[in-house]
């Protein structure tokens, strides 16, 4: 920090009384502070401009200035200081200012901001206080104030603080948040949670109340009110209106649309893309800001300049980058359309352009896109993981395998890479070079459950090719990655099954429902799987127990009534309630199995001539639905039931 | 029975340095050239380390350049004082050579971590002299990764300490040999893991005996997906980690056989993902099993639960101690627990950015936890500084734990870069004093000329050093020296130094819950531990400081299976060696 060239405390006695004579008499008696002279190399040069000339002005009323004007000026000086983090020096800034004016509540108050900011919290306090005294009832001030001591745990003061605030606006959520949080550091819980309640009713945006709300509950002991506001919990804070600091947010944003506008200018030093993320992490708040970009574009001269051109289409790509981060890909792509006219090989605009096809479920168009991009441009690595993405959408698995092949190579260390490429030889039934990708990905450290999917497929591809030890091993390890890998579990407890390790089948089954007891599949895999070991009373007990657990299941139902039809153990048969399970299960419409599961049941309860008839109807059914497969065994049961026979068979065969 | 030192010279490794302890003169160190005043001074260069890390800075901005690094200290050759490990980074970006580096490596010698072995000298009148002596060679250790961490302990039960290092890319196990060489055997223990690791903890989640290994990651930044950000002015600045994804930490089940099994996934921690860089177990519910908190950058904080079955519970927004007060995720970076309130069970405190505060998190003894930072005085003198190593400790052994946190900005600094600073991050440390009553002060300004310097500090390593029964501080800047920071005035009152061991060859304890029980006076509760504050690896013996009284009732030990012994007559300002078995058997009682 240097000293500054207008520094009035510098001035030299002749120039004072001079000034004296002249314009102010009270300045002679004005000490200021130095002011700290920023280097502003670094700003865009528009910033630099604004600073430089404020900064001017103060150095013109220090020569010449009443000390009011002086006040203003180095106020306002202060204010484009703090809006572009000067802090240093917007601090003596607005200490001169208040020198300068000291009724003047405004210098205080930002000075106090800054106070606050930096951690000078008693400093911060005073300046407030200050501030109080000059305009009393001031609720703003009233707020810092009890923020202030807050930071500083003095709790007492702080709920004084907000409860005066609270008492000239009964309505203002902040006091109240305020006056909740002070109770909850002073360890009065019920006061601290009404006291939020109210704030959040008053502001139920400000989600971050939630938070001391739920330990105030907490603390109360009342668990689950704690738990539902957790859940409600987010990171917006409560809000009030503060007219002087909602001056500086604006003040920042014009700088930072001119200093768009200008880098715009420069592609030597900063790209389209980094541009891009600049505005939008700096303007992407600021609902006004792309009509701004879009009035400085028109302020550029459309001459066939090169450099203006470049810096309008880049102004449009801007645009148009903060318009998808809002959603808006309309007008984004209208930019971008803009864009490219004025500059046809600016590379991020196309792919964006790509990349609003996608969203826009026009994947054809986002591959050519992608395409025209890598023709220009083989080395962009974004393009070609954005095809390669698009044709495995589209199903050119072809296109896709040799974009991902084209990826393994430059980025060998990305497991998702290797993964995608073996799914996609998968899906072409190239099952060794499948099996060889993920061998690959496996090669690399991935997450747990990310090495559990591969695992997986592997066992897929593994059963596919008719190896079940193969598929069981791979299952097992994926499901010993990713103890919770439902689709695992199953897939192993079938390939169990598949090898008449019915008790296995069984065991896996029973996992899957102790993660998922809504898993149907779960329930009547593993009813299945016990029925097949012999355990038929079991595979009932346990359908029953599902069928408790998912009272709208129909498949629970069906297969329920089909193992009392025809369970081999006649003590477990029970043809009445079959009949009325089955009967039940036809309000989720008639198919072939439902009709069969009838007339099993109604032929188990001795009520032939309907169990012909509803068999007669399944054998139709099956006809017309083209499932001839199963018609013989249809008619050897419909003889059974014309011959007065039940159908003792065990369940062999479920929907 | 008090297996004290001065009584048991066949066993104890510290005996030499303890045997003739008493009250030390603050000039015992014979180096040096610190004021009376002072109660830190920078011994580094004095006794031998010449440690400059390198950041691999070329103007890229790449993340990893201002992430690191920590520190460690450690005995790891068994002769009973702590030697000295030092994280160095390499060149970053694809293909990049040193050459290339706008802030080029201050020494010659390769880019690797750098072991020190400390050849601590104690004359018979108790004058000490500090040396230490480059080891890296002999040792065999070849650590020249991108180190972040360092984390230490005997997973192997072999008697000798072991070294973990965390990495940008792939980490390495470094089994020490028990002849002052290691040997690399991160494959054969089947814990490879190539992404950006940080802070990582040795503890033992199931009772076994066996320590497990918890490994957090940071973020999901590769040089591909490596982004530039700039400041609201317009200036080429560090990314926040909000421009990268999360990622999930990692937890190893020690087999008992020199390996590991991955039990991330079985054990919950895999399942969620965040931006962790501390890490610290502890047993914050005082049921007699390690918990693990982690320390997440941006993202809310961590507490996994130890379910005793292999299993964790993350319920920290419950808890208490995921996000502040005020329901604000912070962005943490160092960590540490310990009783600072002496109320029996551990609170937590963590590091911040320079636009948060740091946060101390009171424990109720359930494992609820209250936000108390500004009642306790540590809010706002953290305001303005972006801290990462920090931990409880008592500096002036008056039986309140004191703390030190370790400053330096992670973005830049305008103000600094306009003044042409080459690395314009740096900031300087603060030390804060226990002052009773849940309250502390800062007393920065009488902490000692060390603490007038302003770095990028990053890694701390507490321990007893110089074995005069202060607590002594090694500190790790990022493109800056190292920092060797003798304690000056801790032993001038008194204290109690234990060390905490099992079995022959005796294996340290980690995870013990030791109590110095006093007449009249709150129970002081420490742990075992060697982790703590940022990537960094500590003293695994406690140290007591008694004050002016140095009146001790007895001392209760619950060890981590869950027995209790007691021990009385322990000796007052020496290093006792308590082994499990020896004590009187009892119950717990806090």
């Amino acid at each position: 920090m240097g000293s500054s060239v207008f520094s009035r405390c510098t001035t030299s006695l002749v120039l004072v009384l001079a000034c004296v004579c002249s314009v102010a008499p009270a300045a002679a008696a004005t000490t200021l502070k130095p002011m700290p002279t920023p280097d502003l190399e670094t700003f865009e040069e528009v910033i630099r401009q604004r600073l430089e000339a404020l900064q001017q002005r103060v150095g013109e009323l220090e020569e010449a200035g009443s000390d009011g004007e002086l006040a203003e000026a180095y106020g306002t000086l202060g204010k484009h200081y703090l809006a572009h983090t000067l802090t240093d020096a917007a601090e003596a800034a607005f200490s001169n200012a208040r020198s300068l004016a000291p009724d003047d509540a405004r210098w205080i108050y930002y000075l106090a901001h800054i106070q606050e900011r930096m951690g000078d919290h008693a400093a911060a306090l005073a300046s407030y206080k200050r501030v109080l005294e000059l305009e009393p009832g001031d609720v703003p001030t009233l707020l810092h104030l009890g923020e202030v001591c807050l930071e500083t745990g003095e709790n007492d003061s702080a709920h004084r603080y907000f409860r005066q605030a609270l008492e000239l606006n009964p309505e203002e959520a902040a006091a109240h948040a305020g006056i909740g949080r002070a109770a909850a550091a002073l360890d009065r819980p019920h006061e601290a949670a009404a006291e939020l309640r109210r704030a959040l009713e008053l502001q139920p945006q400000a989600s971050a109340l939630h938070y001391p709300l739920a330990l105030a509950y907490r603390n109360l002991g009342q668990m689950e009110a704690a738990r539902a506001e957790l859940h409600l919990r987010g990171e917006t804070p409560v809000r009030f209106s503060d007219p002087l600091l909602n001056e500086i947010g604006p003040l920042q944003r014009g700088d930072l649309i001119e200093a768009v506008v200008e880098m715009a200018g420069k592609a030597d030093e900063i790209d389209d893309r980094s541009l891009a993320d600049f505005a939008i992490g700096h303007l992407g708040s600021d609902p006004a800001a792309p009509q701004k970009l879009l009035a400085a574009v028109a302020e550029i001269s459309e001459e066939a300049v090169d450099d203006n051109r470049a810096s309008r289409a880049r102004l449009h790509y801007v645009v148009a980058g903060l318009s998808y981060s809002r959603g808006d890909l309309g007008r984004s792509m209208v930019e971008l359309e803009k864009a490219l006219s004025l500059a046809p090989q600016m590379t991020d605009a196309a792919i964006l352009r790509g990349h609003i096809s996608e969203r826009r479920g026009d994947l054809e168009e986002a591959a050519s896109l992608y395409t025209q991009i890598l023709d220009r441009q083989p080395e962009n690595i974004d393009a070609l993981r954005a095809r390669a993405r698009t044709r495995f959408e589209l199903d050119d698995l072809r296109g896709a395998i040799s974009d991902l092949e084209s990826l393994c190579e430059r980025e060998p260390a990305k497991g998702e890479h290797w993964i995608q490429l073996a799914i996609a030889h998968a899906r072409l039934d190239e099952l060794d070079l499948a099996r060889e990708n993920y061998q690959r990905a496996l090669e690399i450290v991935l997450d747990p459950a990310e090495a559990a999917q591969v695992h997986y497929h592997l066992g897929i591809i593994a059963g596919r090719d008719g190896s079940i030890d193969t598929a069981i091993v791979e299952f097992r390890a994926a499901v010993e990655l990713d103890p919770d890998f439902v689709q695992a579990r199953l897939d192993l407890a079938a390939a169990f099954g598949s090898q008449s390790l019915y008790n296995e089948a069984a065991a896996a089954y029973r996992e899957v429902l102790a993660r998922d007891p809504t898993n149907l599949y779960g329930w009547m895999g593993a009813a299945t799987a016990m029925n097949l070991a012999g355990d038929s009373k079991g595979a009932v007990a346990l359908l029953e127990e599902g069928w408790d657990q998912n009272p709208g299941s129909v498949e629970l139902l069906h297969a329920l009534a089909r193992i009392l039809a025809s369970a081999a153990d006649p003590e477990l048969r029970d043809g009445e309630r079959a009949v009325d399970l089955a009967s039940r299960t036809f309000r989720a419409g008639t198919t072939v199995e439902r009709l069969e599961t009838l007339a099993m049941a109604l032929a188990e309860a001795g009520r032939f001539s309907e169990a012909v008839k509803k068999q007669k109807e399944a054998i139709a059914m099956a006809g017309w639905r083209g499932r001839t497969d199963i018609v013989p065994t249809l008619e050897a049961n419909l003889a059974r039931y014309e011959a007065g026979q039940s159908c003792c068979a065990a369940s062999n065969r479920s929907e | 029975m008090s297996r004290n030192l001065e009584f048991c010279r066949c066993r104890s490794p510290f005996l030499p340095l303890f045997a003739v302890l008493a009250l030390l003169p603050l000039a015992a160190h014979g180096q040096g050239a610190a004021s009376d005043e002072d109660l830190f001074v920078d011994r580094a260069e004095a006794s031998g380390i010449d440690f400059e890390h390198f950041a691999g800075v070329s103007g890229e901005m790449y993340i990893p350049e201002i992430s690191g690094p920590g520190c460690g200290l450690f005995d790891y050759d068994n002769d009973g004082d702590l030697d000295v490990y030092l994280i160095q980074g390499t060149m970053l970006g694809p293909d990049k050579t040193v050459a290339e580096a706008t802030l080029p490596p201050q020494k010659g010698y390769p880019l690797r971590d750098r072991l020190y072995r400390n050849d601590l000298v104690v004359q018979s009148d108790g004058t000490r002299t500090l040396k230490f002596t480059d080891v890296t060679e002999e040792s065999g250790i070849r650590a020249d990764g991108y180190g972040v961490g360092v984390t230490v302990a005997d997973y192997d039960r072999d008697g000798w300490l072991d070294i973990f290092l965390t990495n940008f890319g792939p980490n390495q196990l470094w089994r020490n040999k028990g002849d002052g060489t290691f040997e690399e055997v991160i494959a054969k223990a089947g814990i490879q893991d190539p992404r950006w690791n940080s802070g990582a903890t040795f503890v033992d989640i199931d009772r076994d005996g066996w320590l497990d290994l918890f490994v957090g990651c940071y973020l999901d930044f590769s040089y591909a997906n490596h982004r530039i950000c700039r400041s609201s002015s317009g200036v080429k600045d560090y990314c926040a980690p909000q421009a990268y994804g999360e990622v999930a930490n990692r937890i190893y089940h020690n087999k008992g056989n020199g390996s590991f099994e991955d039990w991330s996934l079985k054990s919950g921690i895999g399942r969620t993902k965040g931006k962790t860089l501390g890490v610290m177990a502890a047993d914050f519910n005082l049921d007699g099993w390690m918990d693990v908190y982690v320390a997440n950058d941006a993202v809310p904080n961590h507490m996994w639960i130890n379910q005793k079955d292999g299993t964790f519970l993350e319920d920290s927004l419950f808890g208490g101690t995921a996000v502040n007060a005020d329901g604000h995720s912070e962005s943490s970076m160092g960590v540490d627990a310990a009783d600072f309130d002496a109320d029996g069970d551990e609170d937590l405190f963590m590091t911040h950015l320079g636009t948060q505060t740091n946060t101390l998190y009171v424990n109720d003894g359930s494992g609820l936890f209250e936000d108390r930072t500004s009642t306790c005085g540590l809010g706002a003198p953290s305001i303005g500084r972006t801290s990462w190593g920090t931990r409880f400790f008592d500096y002036d052994n008056d039986g309140l734990l004191d703390l030190l946190t370790v400053s330096g900005e992670v973005f830049i600094i305008e103000a600094l870069a306009r003044q042409n600073d080459p690395f314009p991050m740096h900031q300087p440390n603060q030390l804060f004093r226990n002052i009773g009553g849940g309250r502390y002060e800062e007393v920065t300004a009488r902490a000692g000329a060390v603490f007038e310097l302003s770095e990028v500090s990053r890694g701390t390593a507490f321990g007893d050093i110089d074995n005069d029964g202060d607590t002594d501080v090694l500190l790790e800047n990022c493109q800056g020296r190292a920092r060797l920071l003798i304690n000056e005035i801790g032993n001038a009152t008194h204290w109690i130094g234990l060390r905490l061991t099992a079995g022959s060859p005796a294996i340290e304890q980690i995870g013990t819950w030791v109590g110095l029980h006093r007449k009249g006076k709150p129970t002081l509760w420490q742990r075992v531990r060697t982790d703590g504050g940022y990537a960094s690896a500590n003293d695994s013996r406690l140290l007591f400081g008694l004050g002016k009284d140095a009146t001790v009732d007895r001392i209760e030990v619950q060890w981590p299976d869950g027995t209790v012994e007691h021990w009385t007559g322990t000796t007052v300002d020496a290093y006792t060696h308590l082994v499990k078995g020896e004590g009187k058997q009892g119950s717990g009682g806090q």
